[in-house]
C-alpha cells in the first residue's frame, strides 16, 4: 500500500524549521485526515503538524527536541491505493528524486504534468543573496525546479537588457550542459561549494615563508608521543593568537568581533570534501597533550563520525596541503574564519650555515597564512606567520 | 436579542429562507476555513491562511445582500461573504492550494483571489486602498451611464487608520457614490489593540465627520448584521449615498494560521464581543424551530463532503507551468495583445 510521507509545513512567512516537541500518536496507530499528530515548536509559537491523509501512521522518523527544516520527511502514512489516488497523493520514495539524476531534462516540454503538490518543500533562496544580479521570476521559478542557484549562472553571458541572462539563455546554456556528461555532485560537494562561494565575497590575500623543521624532528626523536608538523603548526597558531588575538577578528560592518576562545580547526580529506574538525581552547593545553585528541578527531572525521560538538565554532584552521606532495598552496578561510594556515610538504634544502662557512642541509617546509584583506594588511599577517615559525623552532617549549 | 420589527418580519417567509441561506454560508465558510487551516499545517499550502472564524455573520450579510452586477471588495476574513456573492468552494480551493485551473491559475496565491470582471476584486493586502478601487468602479459605472449597482468594501478597524481610508471616504461623499463601507471591528489590527489606534468613542465618528451615513451593529449576531447591511445597501441602491456599518466583534483565531494570537485580552474572549457568531445563529435558528437538529446534522454532513470532495479534486489537478503560463495580466490580457514593444518577461505564451 502506499506511503504518504508526513512533512514539516511552513508555519510562516520567515519560518524555515521547527523544533519537534512531542509526538501526539505512535506507529501503528490510526490516523483521520487533518488529525493532529506532531507538536512542534518555531521560534515564535507551539503548533501541530496534521495528517495529509487517512491511514494507519507508520513511522516518525525525526527526532525529539531536533530541528527540521520546511519540507523534511517527518514520517509515513500507509494509505489504502483509493485513498491516495483520490487524493492524488505523491508516495514515498518521491518520484521527484529521479529529477535529480537527469537535471537538465525540462520538465515544462511535453512531459508529464506536475500534479498540484506540497509547494514547501525547501525555501526557495533569494538569488541576490548568492551574488547574482537581478533574475525574473520565471528564470527564478525554472531554476528552482532544476535545483541550480545563480552562481550556476556564471558562465552565461546575458543577452537581455543590462545584461540580465533571460529565461531563453538559460535555456541554450541547459541545452548545451545536455550534451555532456552529467553526474550528481555529492552533498558534501554542494556544502563545500557553497562554503567556497560564501567566503569568496571577500577579498583574500596570502603571504608565506619556509621554517626549518630539524628541531621538530629532533624533538620527535625524544619525545612520547610524537606530534607532527601540523599539529604543532596548530599548537603555534593557538600560542600566537593566545599573545594577541586581533588577527583572528572578523569584520562585521564597521566593527571586528574578537575570538571568544582560541578554538582552532584543522582540515581532514574525506570522502569527496573536506572536514573541519576542532580543538577547544588549543592555547590552554601543551602541543603533547594535544596529540591524542588530535589522533582520535582525525580518525573519526575519516570516518565521517565526528560528533556535533566537535565541528564548527573555529576561529582559524590549519590545513595541511604538504600531505599531497605539494610545496605551495593558497587555501581559501571558512566563510566564518579570517584566517587559515598552510602547511606545505618538508624536502631538503641548503641553508648557509655562516658558522661554518658553508651550506649545509636542513628540512624545510613552507608555511602559508591566508587572511582576510579587510581585516589585516601584508605586515601584520606576516609577524603572524614569523612567530608562528619563531614558535615552531621551540617544539619542546610549546 | 432581536429588535420587535425584526421579530414582526421574521413571520416572513422569504426573510426566513435569507437567514437559513446565510447560515448554510456560515457554516460552510467556518468548515472550510478549518479545512484550510489543516491543510496548512499538513504543508500542502503555501504562503499565509487567513480564517474568518468569528466574522462570518457580518460577512455573509455582505455577500447575501448584494446582487448579481454589483461589486465586492472583500477582505481576508470574508469566506462566507465571498461564498454568498456568488464564489465556488472550488474556485476557493483552488487558489489555495495554486491549481492552474483556479481562477488566478496559481499565478496569485490563497486570499488574493477574485473575477474583477464579475464584480469580485482580488484584495490588496492594506485595505484602506480597496476603497478608491471600488470608487472608481462606481465612477466609471456612472459615467457609463450604468445605474442601480452598490460596491461594498470590507474592511478591518486598522484600515481606518490609514490615510486612504480617509481620502476615499471623503471621495465618495462627495461623489455621493453607492459605496458600503463595512467595518469590521474586531479588537486587533493583527496584535495592535484599539486603544492604540483611535483615541474616537466609536469608528462611526469618522464618517459622520465626512457626512456619511453610518450605522452601528452587534457583528455577533446573524439577524442584526443582515438587516443592517440589508437597509445599507437598499438605501445605497436608491441613491441615498455611501453608506458606512461599523460591527464590533471579536477576531476569534490568530490574524493568520501562524498566529496564536496568545496577545488577546483573555476577558474580551468571556465579553459579549467574544461570543461565537455561528454558534449564536444555531442556538437562535433551533430555539425558534426554523431548523432541526437532524437537518442541521445533514446540512453538516453535505458541507464536510462537499468540502471533502472539492480538496481531493484539486489535489489531482495540474500545478501551474510558468513555461505555457501567459504572463499578461489575467483579467484585463486584452490590453497587452498587439503590444509589440514590450520586452523583457511578458513574452507570449510558449506553444507546448
Amino acid at each position: 500500500m502506499p506511503l504518504i510521507p508526513i512533512i514539516m509545513p511552513q508555519l510562516g512567512e520567515s519560518i524555515a524549521e521547527a523544533n519537534i516537541v512531542s509526538y501526539l500518536v505512535q506507529p501503528g496507530q490510526e490516523v483521520a485526515a487533518d488529525q493532529n499528530l506532531i507538536e512542534v515548536e518555531t521560534n515564535k509559537a507551539t503548533m501541530t503538524v496534521t495528517s495529509p491523509c487517512t491511514g494507519r501512521l507508520m513511522d516518525l522518523t525525526g527526532r525529539l527536541q531536533q530541528s527540521y527544516p520546511v519540507g523534511a520527511v517527518l514520517g509515513h502514512i500507509e494509505a489504502s491505493l483509493q485513498e491516495a489516488a483520490r487524493l492524488g497523493l505523491d508516495v514515498a520514495p518521491v518520484a521527484k528524486s529521479g529529477d535529480a539524476e537527469h537535471p537538465a531534462t525540462p520538465a515544462g516540454n511535453g512531459g508529464s504534468h506536475a500534479r498540484v503538490q506540497p509547494t514547501v518543500r525547501g525555501l526557495p533562496v533569494p538569488a541576490n543573496a548568492r551574488g547574482a544580479s537581478y533574475l525574473s521570476p520565471r528564470l527564478k521559478a525554472r531554476m528552482t525546479e532544476l535545483g541550480l542557484h545563480a552562481a550556476d549562472l556564471s558562465g552565461v553571458a546575458g543577452s537581455g537588457a543590462a545584461g540580465r541572462v533571460t529565461v531563453e539563455d538559460f535555456e541554450k546554456f541547459i541545452a548545451l550542459l545536455e550534451k555532456q556528461k552529467i553526474s550528481d555532485a555529492s552533498s558534501m560537494r554542494v556544502s563545500v561549494a557553497d562554503a567556497m562561494r560564501r567566503s569568496w565575497t571577500r577579498p583574500i590575500a596570502h603571504v608565506g615563508m619556509p621554517v626549518c623543521l630539524d628541531p621538530l624532528f629532533a624533538y620527535r626523536k625524544v619525545s612520547r608521543p610524537k606530534p607532527g608538523p601540523a599539529l604543532c603548526a596548530l599548537r603555534a597558531l593557538a600560542v600566537a593568537l593566545a599573545e594577541n588575538s586581533a588577527p583572528a577578528g572578523r569584520l562585521v560592518g564597521s566593527k571586528i568581533v574578537h575570538p571568544s576562545a582560541i578554538d582552532i580547526g584543522f582540515a581532514v580529506e574525506a570522502e569527496d570534501g573536506v572536514l573541519v574538525p576542532v580543538i577547544r581552547q588549543a592555547d590552554k593545553k601543551s602541543l603533547n597533550d594535544l596529540v591524542a585528541p588530535y589522533n582520535e578527531l582525525v580518525a573519526l572525521a575519516r570516518e565521517r563520525k565526528l560528533p556535533v560538538n566537535a565541528t564548527g565554532g573555529s576561529i582559524a584552521t590549519v590545513t595541511n596541503f604538504g600531505t599531497f606532495g605539494l610545496e605551495w598552496a593558497t587555501p581559501i578561510p571558512l566563510p566564518e574564519q579570517t584566517l587559515v594556515l598552510g602547511m606545505g610538504a618538508a624536502r631538503h634544502e641548503p641553508h648557509w650555515d655562516s658558522v661554518k662557512a658553508q651550506f649545509v642541509p636542513i628540512m624545510e617546509a613552507n608555511l602559508t597564512l591566508s587572511f582576510d584583506h579587510r581585516v589585516l594588511d601584508g605586515g601584520a599577517a606576516g609577524r603572524l606567520l614569523q612567530r608562528i615559525g619563531e614558535l615552531m623552532r621551540e617544539p619542546e617549549k610549546l | 436579542m432581536s429588535p420587535p420589527v425584526l421579530e414582526a418580519r421574521a413571520e416572513n417567509a422569504a426573510f426566513r429562507k435569507t437567514i437559513l441561506a446565510a447560515f448554510r454560508f456560515m457554516l460552510l465558510a467556518r468548515l472550510l476555513d478549518d479545512k484550510f487551516a489543516a491543510l496548512y499545517r499538513a504543508g500542502k499550502i503555501h504562503g499565509g491562511v487567513f480564517l474568518g472564524r468569528g466574522q462570518e455573520a457580518l460577512s455573509v450579510s455582505i455577500g447575501i445582500s448584494l446582487k448579481k452586477n454589483d461589486i465586492f471588495a472583500p477582505l481576508i476574513r470574508d469566506a462566507a461573504g465571498r461564498l454568498a456573492f456568488g464564489e465556488t468552494v472550488l474556485d476557493a480551493v483552488r487558489t489555495h492550494m495554486g491549481s492552474a485551473l483556479g481562477p488566478m491559475r496559481g499565478r496569485d496565491g490563497n486570499v488574493h483571489r477574485g473575477k474583477p470582471l464579475e464584480g469580485s476584486l482580488p484584495m490588496i493586502s492594506h485595505l484602506g486602498a480597496m476603497i478608491s478601487v471600488v470608487n472608481g468602479m462606481l465612477f466609471a459605472r456612472r459615467l457609463q451611464n450604468r445605474h442601480g449597482t452598490v460596491g461594498a468594501a470590507s474592511i478591518g478597524d486598522g484600515a481606518t487608520s490609514t490615510g486612504a481610508f480617509h481620502e476615499a471616504l471623503n471621495q465618495a461623499a462627495v461623489e455621493k457614490l453607492p459605496l458600503v463601507l463595512v467595518v469590521a471591528d474586531n479588537q486587533y489590527a493583527y496584535s495592535t489593540p484599539t486603544s492604540k489606534q483611535f483615541a474616537c468613542e466609536s469608528l462611526a465618528d469618522r464618517a459622520i465627520g465626512y457626512g456619511v451615513e453610518v450605522q452601528n451593529v452587534d457583528g455577533t449576531d446573524l439577524f442584526a448584521c443582515l438587516k443592517t447591511l440589508g437597509e445599507a445597501v437598499l438605501r445605497a441602491r436608491h441613491g441615498g449615498g455611501p453608506q458606512m456599518v461599523v460591527a464590533r466583534l471579536l477576531r476569534l483565531c490568530g490574524h493568520g494560521e501562524h498566529d496564536t494570537a496568545d496577545y488577546v485580552d483573555p476577558k474580551l474572549k468571556n465579553s459579549p464581543l467574544g461570543r461565537d457568531c455561528l454558534k449564536a445563529a444555531e442556538e437562535t435558528l433551533l430555539r425558534r424551530e426554523w431548523l432541526d437538529a437532524s437537518t442541521l446534522a445533514s446540512m453538516r454532513r453535505e458541507v464536510v463532503r462537499e468540502i471533502d470532495e472539492t480538496v481531493a479534486q484539486v489535489q489531482r489537478e495540474p500545478a501551474p507551468d510558468p513555461f505555457a503560463e501567459n504572463w499578461t495580466a489575467i483579467s484585463c490580457g486584452h490590453l497587452a495583445e498587439g503590444d509589440e514593444g514590450n520586452q523583457g518577461d511578458n513574452m507570449p505564451a510558449r506553444k507546448s
